[in-house]
């Protein structure tokens, strides 16, 4: 896994705080190349426009991250089980909806979202979900290993990630 | 802070989409709240429909479209309500406001439980 950075990606909420993951050295992040490949898309743009009205205005707004609203995908697997987070997918259980984007939900206040596709196979593994369910596992263990070994702690408020050497860009490697 | 191509996709979005997302996790979370309060697991909820549990699981998981039909058999089922529509309404303007009235119809099962002697004592204790 390159080095990235955990940065900031929508905080104008009341209830929950969304971070996202760029590749050190890229300009895009990996949520940003998400809504890139769907925005111009004619058949999909009213899904991603459904799934950012759920993220960024009824989640963000309203009701936080509640776990009802996640699917736990094998990824979580990656992480050890006592873990208070999970690592999955942004669900929405409605008419097989054909877009999955990946993400860790730390907790009601804190998720973090990678890139995801459309769903072109039953499962996450194979068809265009492939590569960005695979690279959501790593960039998610890493966050994981780096909140372990306290190179990165939340803060107290709960919805702000902050590197623990006092930098103010939380670059990982 | 807001990124700004997600900034610039919000404020194109439709209000169907809105609509949709605000309904869509109230359901949601309504389904969760009733199975909850009744200690219901997705496995007991397959066996009360008679269904397997996989079925169910894509009912509530996404693999599965959550039907008008499939929302009534979980009504039915759990004896409460997940939608309710506004059958009549009135509505007159006070003061600046538009005020409506609804009415909903809304099915609720009835429980019957058998009454033991144990009950029966615990009632007279209580008149007592």
């Amino acid at each position: 896994m390159n080095t990235f950075v955990l940065e900031v990606f929508d905080e104008e909420g009341k209830a929950c705080t969304f971070y996202t993951v760029r590749r050190d050295g890229e300009a895009q992040s990996e949520t940003e190349k998400f809504l890139a490949k769907f925005k111009t898309d004619k058949e999909l743009r009213e899904k991603l426009d459904d799934l950012l009205a759920f993220l960024f205005v009824k989640i963000a707004e309203e009701t936080g991250a509640l776990p009802a609203f996640f699917r736990q995908e094998d990824i979580a697997q990656a992480l050890p089980p006592s873990k208070p987070y999970t690592v999955g997918e942004v669900l929405i259980n409605y008419s097989e909806f054909p877009l999955r984007l990946y993400c860790l939900r730390i907790s009601n206040q804190l998720v973090v979202l990678f890139n995801g596709g459309e769903k072109t196979s039953r499962s996450a593994q194979d068809g265009k979900t492939a590569t960005s369910f695979r690279d959501a596992q790593q960039f998610a263990a890493r966050i994981d290993k780096a909140l372990q070994n306290k190179d990165i702690e939340i803060l107290s408020n709960g919805r702000v990630f902050s590197s623990t050497d006092g930098s103010e860009e939380i670059l990982l490697y | 802070m807001r990124n700004k191509l997600l900034q610039c996709l919000l404020e194109e979005i439709p209000q169907e989409s809105l609509i949709f997302a605000d309904k869509y996790a109230d359901l949601v979370l309504r389904i969760d709240e009733i199975l909850t309060q009744k200690g219901l697991s997705q496995r007991d909820l397959a066996k009360k429909l008679n269904k397997y549990p996989s079925e169910i699981s894509k009912w509530l998981n996404g693999e599965a479209n959550l039907t008008l039909k499939s929302i009534a058999k979980l009504e039915a089922e759990l004896g409460e309500t997940l939608l309710e529509v506004p059958r009549k309404s009135t509505q007159k303007q006070e003061q600046g406001y538009i005020r409506q009235e609804h009415t909903w119809v809304s099915y609720r099962k009835i429980t019957t439980t058998t009454i033991t002697d144990t009950d029966k004592l615990n009632w007279l204790q209580n008149v007592g």
